[in-house]
């Protein structure tokens, strides 16, 4: 049995890693203005947070297009005999609801298609996506390579740091964490993805603090079993974060990955964050 | 054969003045309960206006169809199409319009309406709908039209007779509305189910009443209950909500109408989404019909001529109508109806309407505020009436000044309510401690975060020494400034900026934001040079400086 994996650009897994474990990324929507783009294959993360500070209209996301995983599936399925699709959280986007309906158009024809709806984002879907990957490599069935993706969804979180609201209130995610709207002072509002919308979690005074908190927390979750850090603008931060987190690692691995550009539509400039799996118990 | 055919309990279909009766009904429906349809509107744009549009599409309807004859039901739905089309106002009203177009379509070569003939209608209308928006979202009129096409086709089935068939997808209508909030945030935040939606609905069961000789239409319907209420004008809408919406720039609403040759949809639907925000491009390619919300609305319109000649032409300033929505949302949540209870709330004690404000915008909604500090301590009773309004069973009690926190673990116990005590000794302390506040902690957890919050920020003052005093062992000198710092005199002199600069010196090298909350008596333009000047004295320490108005204190400012 040749299962192949599959996921989508908001995984945020960084390409080498992706490629190391053959998963292939669909990629979503970007637009400014009436210029289109497939995150991060025609539009990379530099130039897009250039753009995005730069730009005077919000750029727009949107899920990929039905037949383009129409002909994932369908490439995918001239060697391999199933294929697991593990997707942003339904809540945020109609990206699951565009494979679905691929693997509903293949109607019988080609590989046998899972979609998962992980309720996750960025490498907390990412690790989901990678450890599906695993279990496959390691001769997993499709029965229980599903099960490993939804214990390591149920297991993994995504919480990170913004300067604003703005990107997510403008975006039209900003979901429970809109009860953070409307402060006199300046905050950096922390959030974390929670039954696949977007809440709210802490707020800091200054970033320094907010990192602080955020180090906090991982220490609180851990063992972890995969950790990511993410950032869209500081690389330097991200890896600072990474050197102190290393230890709360049961590999003591940190992958440092960066926001693509339809996560970072939301998030914005200076957002820094973390995705990452807790240790099985 | 010796059974009747069918023409018995349901009629069969009906003819065109028959079905002009019904919309006239559906019509009447949305009149009666459009103040109930404008209380829900928040999306896409708080503007409460959704009833109102959609009763003026509506009447512009009837207008036309008063005068026209109606001589076959494809010319009569035809010509409905049209009207609704031209008059159709707003976002509401133009997805509206695609319901009247979905009939005329499905309805071309019939004689009556019958239920194939409406379950076909709605289907179209659905189709049509979806597609005349750039971004369909779920949780909207679209998915109530399209649950309305599933439940008329499967009503079907069961008894194809029209009257069986529309009451069946009433029904379902009015279920698919009841869910709208599971599907678009918005709607769950504001605490409403879909306006448009519920409008929709309205409507059908208007129609319904007339169909069965019952009335013209003039039901009452209301809303489907959210979050156990159900939402009218007078009930409370989230602070944050309103503050948002009104935060918020809408920019202009612009609808008008497009008549030329060949006109091409797609493009002109894909350059309105860019230009603004919830356009919704409808027609076919001799007229077309133009929703969008944008700064410029010139931009659009400028568009447009250079395609053809526009006319009836609508513009709304949204700015101006949120704020009078967001307004009066404000009034009628302050005469009327207890609010929401919430797990979590807290009431603090203050003094200036700056501060006020910072206690009661620090976000979570769950802060009130009991005016008082120092020289003007605010009573046990105070304190136990505020925990007592407070919309929680689970207060957090913030003194904000050390002569007010044994008042405050005084009146903790005098209630029945469960209480935590937060023992701040400064409204800056309280501000970092409220904005410690954890959402989804219980009230224990945050006590204890709270107060771990205070222990991390250093608090000061300035004020004008008014009679000569001794503090701590230092003597002041009638108006002079003087500077203190966690309750010590650190700095005395005749300038403001100089004491406040050597006041904040004395604790700033272990922090890495100041804040300065500027009194009622020092006003802001002085207020920002002097925190430039704070801010170049002390490099690599960020300043913000914010009004506090409170009494007696030039500055009061923390140091974290």
């Amino acid at each position: 049995m040749r299962i192949a994996v599959v996921t989508d650009s908001t995984a945020d897994i960084p390409p080498q890693l992706a490629a190391s474990y053959g998963i292939r990324v669909v990629p979503l929507n970007v637009r400014f203005g009436l210029d289109a783009y497939l995150d991060g294959v025609t539009m990379k993360a530099e130039e897009f947070y250039q753009r995005l500070e730069q730009a005077e209209e919000f750029p727009t996301t949107s899920q990929p297009s039905v037949v383009s995983f129409v002909e994932t599936y369908k490439e995918l399925g001239a060697d391999h005999d199933a294929v697991l699709s593990l997707h942003l959280s339904s809540k945020l986007s109609a990206t699951h609801t565009a494979a679905v309906q691929a693997r509903d158009e293949l109607g019988g024809e080609g590989p046998r298609v899972e979609v998962v709806d992980t309720l996750q984002a960025s490498m907390a879907l990412g690790w989901a996506a990678i450890g599906v990957a695993e279990a496959v490599q390691a001769g997993a069935s499709v029965d229980d390579a599903l099960e490993v993706a939804r214990d390591i969804s149920a297991r993994a979180r995504f919480l990170g740091l913004v300067e604003t609201l703005e990107y997510l209130y403008k975006g039209g995610r900003i979901g429970k964490a809109s009860l953070y709207l409307g402060s006199l002072l300046r905050l950096k509002p922390m959030l974390e993805l929670k039954d696949g919308i977007v809440h709210p979690l802490d707020r800091a005074r200054s970033k320094n603090k907010g990192i602080d908190k955020i180090k906090g927390i991982i220490a609180r979750d851990a063992p972890l079993s995969h950790l990511a850090i993410m950032y869209t603008t500081e690389p330097q931060l991200a890896e600072e974060v990474a050197a102190d987190t290393r230890r709360y690692v049961t590999t003591g691995e940190v992958t440092v990955a960066r926001q693509g550009p339809v996560v970072g539509t939301y998030l914005g400039p200076g957002m820094l964050g973390a995705g990452y799996v807790k240790a099985r118990e | 054969m010796n059974s009747e055919p069918a023409e018995t309990a349901q009629r069969v279909g009906i003819a065109p003045d028959e079905l002009l009766r019904l919309v006239k009904a559906s019509m009447r429906a949305i009149e009666v309960n459009r103040e109930r349809i404008n209380a829900l509107n928040v999306f896409p744009v708080p503007d409460g206006d959704t009833g109102t549009n959609m009763f003026l599409t509506m009447r512009s309807i009837n207008g036309e169809m008063d005068s026209a004859p109606r001589e076959n039901l494809s010319l009569t739905t035809a010509r409905m199409a049209r009207a609704a089309l031209l008059g159709a106002r707003g976002n509401s009203g133009l997805i509206l319009a695609q319901f009247f177009k979905g009939l005329a379509e499905a309805l071309r070569d019939g004689y009556e309406v019958s239920g194939q003939g409406f379950a076909n209608g709605m289907r179209r209308t659905s189709e049509i709908a979806y597609s005349v928006v750039p971004n369909p979202r779920e949780g909207t009129m679209l998915t109530v039209f399209r649950e309305c096409a599933d439940a008329a086709e499967q009503a079907l089935h069961d008894s194809p007779g029209f009257e069986s068939v529309l009451a069946v997808t009433a029904d379902r209508a009015l279920d698919t509305t009841k869910r709208t909030p599971e599907m678009l945030d918005v709607l769950q935040e504001a605490g409403v189910v879909d306006s448009g939606g519920y409008g929709f609905t309205i409507m059908l069961f208007g129609a319904l009443q007339a169909l069965r000789g019952e009335g013209d239409g003039g039901v009452v319907i209301l809303p489907p209950e959210v979050n156990g209420q159900v939402h009218t004008a007078g009930t409370p809408v989230r602070e944050e909500f309103l503050d948002a919406v009104q935060e918020e720039i809408w920019g202009y609403c612009t609808v008008f109408a497009l008549e030329g040759q060949n006109l091409d949809l797609p493009d002109i639907r894909l350059r309105l989404s860019t230009m603004g925000r919830s356009s919704v491009v409808a027609g076919d390619d001799t007229l077309v019909k133009i929703h969008v919300h944008l700064e410029d609305p010139g931009k659009a319109l400028t568009f447009a001529c250079s395609l053809g000649s526009i006319s009836n032409i609508d513009i709304k300033n949204m700015d101006e109508q949120t704020k009078e929505w967001a307004d009066d949302r404000r009034r009628d949540a302050n005469a009327e109806t207890p609010p929401e209870m919430i797990p979590l709330a807290v009431v603090a004690v203050a003094a200036g309407e700056g501060m006020r404000q910072l206690f009661l915008n620090a976000g979570l909604g769950a802060c009130s505020v009991v005016t008082g500090g120092d020289s003007m301590n605010p009573s046990v009773r105070e304190l136990v009436d505020a925990v007592e309004q407070a919309p929680s069973e689970n207060v957090l009690l913030l003194p904000n000044n050390k002569n007010v926190v044994g008042t405050a673990k005084e009146a903790s116990g005098l209630t029945s309510k469960n209480v935590r005590v937060v023992p701040t000794v400064s409204m800056q302390h309280g501000i970092s401690a409220i904005l410690a506040m954890l959402p989804d902690s219980d009230l224990d957890v945050n006590a204890e975060a709270m107060a771990a919050a205070v222990e991390e920020v250093s608090d000061g003052a300035v004020f004008r020494a008014t009679r000569d005093v001794s503090i701590g062992g230092v003597d002041i000198v009638e108006g002079l400034y003087t500077g203190l710092m966690e309750g010590e005199v650190k700095a005395c002199g005749e300038e403001l900026p100089e004491v406040l600069i050597e006041t904040v010196g004395s604790g700033a090298c272990e922090g890495e934001l100041i804040t300065l909350y500027r009194g009622g008596g020092v006003e802001e333009s002085r207020a920002n040079d002097i925190a430039g000047i704070l801010q170049e004295s002390i490099p690599g320490i960020e300043v913000e400086q914010v009004y506090g108005g409170q009494p007696h204190y030039e500055f009061l400012f923390s140091i974290e």
